[in-house]
């Protein structure tokens, strides 16, 4: 049985997804970078345990080293000048950090898509499919069904077909691929000819006769509505920020952090010709705000857990 | 008035001839258990279809068929192919969505079906891990979530194991008797539902011969080859009351014998020496991981003789078979097959063995003599068939059309998996003399079946297979005679009473000397 934001209505759970892979595609702000990432991070480790942390070291970390040193290499734009190569192309600290910034928005959006998998399974998928195309989600269910079927059914026809010609041809390729088509159009007919009994089975239970409804097991209650209410707020609040330029960042042809305003302290740093504006009052509850919407599904689950340990001492 | 009521029904199929139903005037009334019954293609199927509005063939059609309600269900007879989708749960709301019903709706339905016929548990299973007779269950369950007040089943358990089966038809018998649900259905197993059943309808093509309660059609000599055990002894006898049970055979034959108890002798069958196949020691699992589905058996197939292995559901039967058929190979151990005898299998779905657009062009791949295969037709009477599609055959058909190709392919040991599977009385009777001449030409026959009936009469040996195991090898007749319940109902009838009575014809042989 799933637990914590797992067991959440299918709704609360993609409309977290699209929210979190959106902003974390659109913010090239470190901040909103390092926050996503490390709310990604740690809930695929909460979701998936050692099999995260060893994903997480063997691929996704040199993912990221790795796009990184490319477009340092590759990409010369940029005011700050490691040093000259011989065919007069700079190698620039622009672009090993613009490299870092794009590997970080990779491997986090992979990172989001991998706990996506492991929440939105496979019957919710089809419970959102369904409320939007129902005939698509029926043709797809009725796919899901064929294809182990089809499968269990080729070797059933390969094997009669060894059984009852009982021919030791196998061993030439040629022949192999032979047998193989044959057993495919037999593979074929059968499943015509079955068709038709499913399609009776079909109008037999009145298919095709009223408007078909949609039945799902998955119930929306009060808690999704709170949690779905949440998301939309923060929502809302990180898409005003972004409309308004907020959290800007730039990397070319120098690195700017936020943009600037009339009053507060701007760091200026000359050696690497980078520029620090400050973070408005707005910037800074988006930020905040940001940081929930990343965390909540750990703060779900957190939150369960702790109520669990309370009950369980009350006992 | 009667719930259905139907008058002088005549049927074409177009591009035919023959007229598949003649005349037909029936009328059943609500609640009642109905059983059509007669012979393969005597036209049962096409008078259920013209039941269900929908699935009415096209055709010429006179007469009238009125129906006092629309909420009908239709369970047909292959379990795999009338499901729909992938999930037990969504299956059983399939029928339900059609009707349009809201969510909290299909779910007070569901949880009443799934409660009713015990299949919680599968609620969030795939609908291919389940059994045969769990998806026939979950066929008749999502169609009696619809709350239909008609049930039509067209051989829904021909395809199931006998287990199973009985499982099947007792649910069924619940519905009727708990739920009042008018139940319209066509049989093989008599022995089942004549115990239960109100009304029995005998068709002969495309008439109604007989319309009449189950203990009154023993009259009928039509279907008398597949009449109950106590039934057929009767109806050789007349004497008293018909009995359709077991229990009231055997009070009948206690009562006909004046409880004396007699004997019939039958010369026994000798151990055999001449052996064709040899499995030694042989261990067999699917995947590397899996469990052992053969743990270390041992058998001796006697050669030129018909050998039957038996047992119940997963016991390993089929592996058995494919692993003599070379078409599995045993991880330890080892299946000695002498290099002169060539083999050849039938798989349990024979259709699958066609590769040709009709039965003569398949025959004709196997072999290109004319005249042997003119000679293997005349031997199947199979001559009606050859232009046929083989997916346009009927089981029984289909068994013969590939059992030809197994003639001209021409081997000496023949495996067959099931081979009477869904096939009625009389096909059963005429694939049996088919086996007896291939026997007689020095043949080894090997089968794996459950049909006890069908073992007991024509099996020269038999072995049962249990846990992955040869639990018992015997000839035919000592072994079932020597089982309680796995034997046949003509056995049940006579233990105690007449020894030695394996067959309903040993019976009838036993009361007609007296």
């Amino acid at each position: 049985m799933a637990t914590g934001f797992k067991s959440y209505h299918p709704w609360v759970n993609v409309m977290f997804f699209i929210s979190v892979i959106t902003f974390g595609m659109l913010f090239l702000h470190p901040v909103c970078l390092f926050v996503s990432f490390f709310a990604s991070v740690c809930l695929d480790i909460r979701l998936k345990g050692k099999k995260a942390v060893k994903e997480i070291f063997t691929f996704i970390l040199p993912m990221l080293v790795f796009v990184t040193l490319i477009n340092g290499i590759f990409n010369h734009y940029g005011m700050t000048v490691l040093y000259e190569i011989s065919n007069g192309n700079n190698i620039t600290l622009e672009a090993y950090i613009y490299g870092f910034v794009l590997g970080l928005t990779v491997v986090t959006t992979m990172l989001w898509f991998f706990c996506f998998n492991e929440i939105v399974t496979a019957d919710k998928i089809m419970f959102v499919l369904g409320k939007g195309i129902p005939k698509l989600a029926l043709v797809v269910t009725m796919a899901l069904r064929f294809v182990p079927l089809y499968r269990k059914k080729y070797t059933e026809i390969s094997q009669a077909q060894k059984g009852f010609m009982q021919s030791d041809d196998d061993k030439k390729i040629l022949n192999r691929i032979r047998n193989a088509v044959k057993s495919v159009s037999i593979l074929v007919t059968w499943a015509l000819e079955n068709a038709i009994q499913t399609s009776d089975s079909m109008r037999a239970r009145s298919y095709g006769e009223n408007k078909r409804s949609f039945y799902s097991r998955f119930r929306f209650t009060k808690s999704d509505g709170f949690v779905l209410l949440l998301i939309t707020i923060a929502d809302i609040v990180v898409a005003i920020c972004k409309l308004k330029d907020g959290l800007y960042a730039s990397y070319n042809p120098y690195v700017i952090i936020n943009s600037q305003k009339a009053d507060g302290i701007t760091y200026l740093i000359k050696e690497i010709n980078m520029m620090i504006n400050p973070l408005s009052t707005f910037e800074i509850v988006t930020i905040a705000v940001y940081i929930l919407l990343c965390f909540l599904p750990l703060i779900i689950d957190l939150k369960e857990e702790l109520n669990w340990r309370r009950l369980k001492s009350k006992i | 008035m009667a719930q259905i009521e139907i008058k002088n029904l005549t049927f074409r199929y177009p591009l035919e001839e023959k007229t598949a139903l003649k005349n037909i005037s029936l009328s059943i009334d609500e609640g009642e258990y109905v059983v059509l019954c007669g012979k393969s293609g005597c036209g049962k199927t096409t008078l259920l279809k013209h039941l269900k509005t929908v699935l009415a063939p096209k055709g010429k059609k006179e007469g009238k068929v009125v129906l006092s309600t629309d909420k009908i269900g239709f369970v047909m007879q292959d379990p795999e192919n009338q499901i729909v989708t992938d999930k037990v749960w969504h299956e059983l709301a399939f029928g339900l969505e059609n009707m349009g019903l809201k969510s909290n709706e299909i779910t007070v339905r569901m949880a009443e079906m799934a409660t009713f016929f015990g299949i919680e548990e599968w609620l969030d299973k795939n609908t291919n891990e389940l059994s045969g007779g769990q998806k026939q269950m979950l066929n008749l369950a999502s169609i009696m979530s619809m709350h239909p007040e008609i049930l039509i089943l067209d051989e829904p358990t021909s395809q199931l194991d006998p287990v199973s089966a009985e499982t099947f038809l007792t649910t069924l018998d619940r519905i009727n008797k708990e739920l009042g649900v008018t139940v319209i259905i066509t049989e093989h197993r008599l022995e089942e539902i004549f115990p239960v059943a109100d009304k029995v309808v005998v068709m002969d093509d495309g008439e109604t011969v007989a319309v009449s309660s189950p203990s009154e059609i023993g009259k009928v000599d039509i279907i008398k080859s597949s009449l109950p055990s106590a039934m057929r002894i009767y109806s050789e006898i007349r004497k008293g009351d018909c009995p359709v049970t077991v229990r009231e055979g055997r009070k009948w034959l206690r009562e006909t014998l004046d409880n004396q108890v007699e004997e019939i002798k039958k010369e026994e069958k000798k151990k055999p020496d001449d052996f064709s196949v040899e499995i030694r020691d042989v261990f067999f699992r699917y995947s590397k991981n899996g469990e052992d589905i053969l743990k270390d058996i041992s058998l001796k197939i006697p050669k030129g003789e018909i050998f039957a292995i038996t047992g119940g559901n997963g016991a390993g039967k089929s592996t058995l078979l494919k692993i003599i058929a070379k078409t599995e190979v045993p991880y330890k151990g080892k299946v000695k097959i002498p290099k002169n005898l060539r083999i050849a299998a039938l798989p349990q779905d024979v259709r699958l063995v066609f590769t040709e657009k009709t039965v003569e062009l398949n025959l004709k791949k196997i072999c290109s003599t004319d005249e042997k295969i003119r000679e293997i037709i005349q031997l199947m009477g199979i001559e009606n068939l050859l232009s046929k599609h083989p997916y346009d055959l009927s089981g029984g058909e289909s068994q013969k059309a590939a059992t030809a190709m197994l003639l001209l392919k021409n081997p000496d040991i023949m495996l067959f998996d099931e081979p009477t599977k869904g096939l009625d009385n009389d096909f059963k009777e005429e694939f049996a003399v088919i086996l007896r001449s291939l026997k007689s030409k020095g043949k080894t026959i090997v089968m794996v079946s459950h049909d006890v009936e069908f073992l007991a009469k024509h099996a020269d040996y038999c072995a049962m297979v249990f846990d992955g195991k040869i639990s018992s090898y015997s000839a035919a007749r000592e072994f079932f005679l020597s089982n309680v319940f796995y034997t046949t109902s003509a056995c049940r009838i006579a233990k105690g009473i007449v020894r030695n009575a394996l067959t309903c014809e040993d019976v009838i042989e036993c009361l007609k000397a007296k």
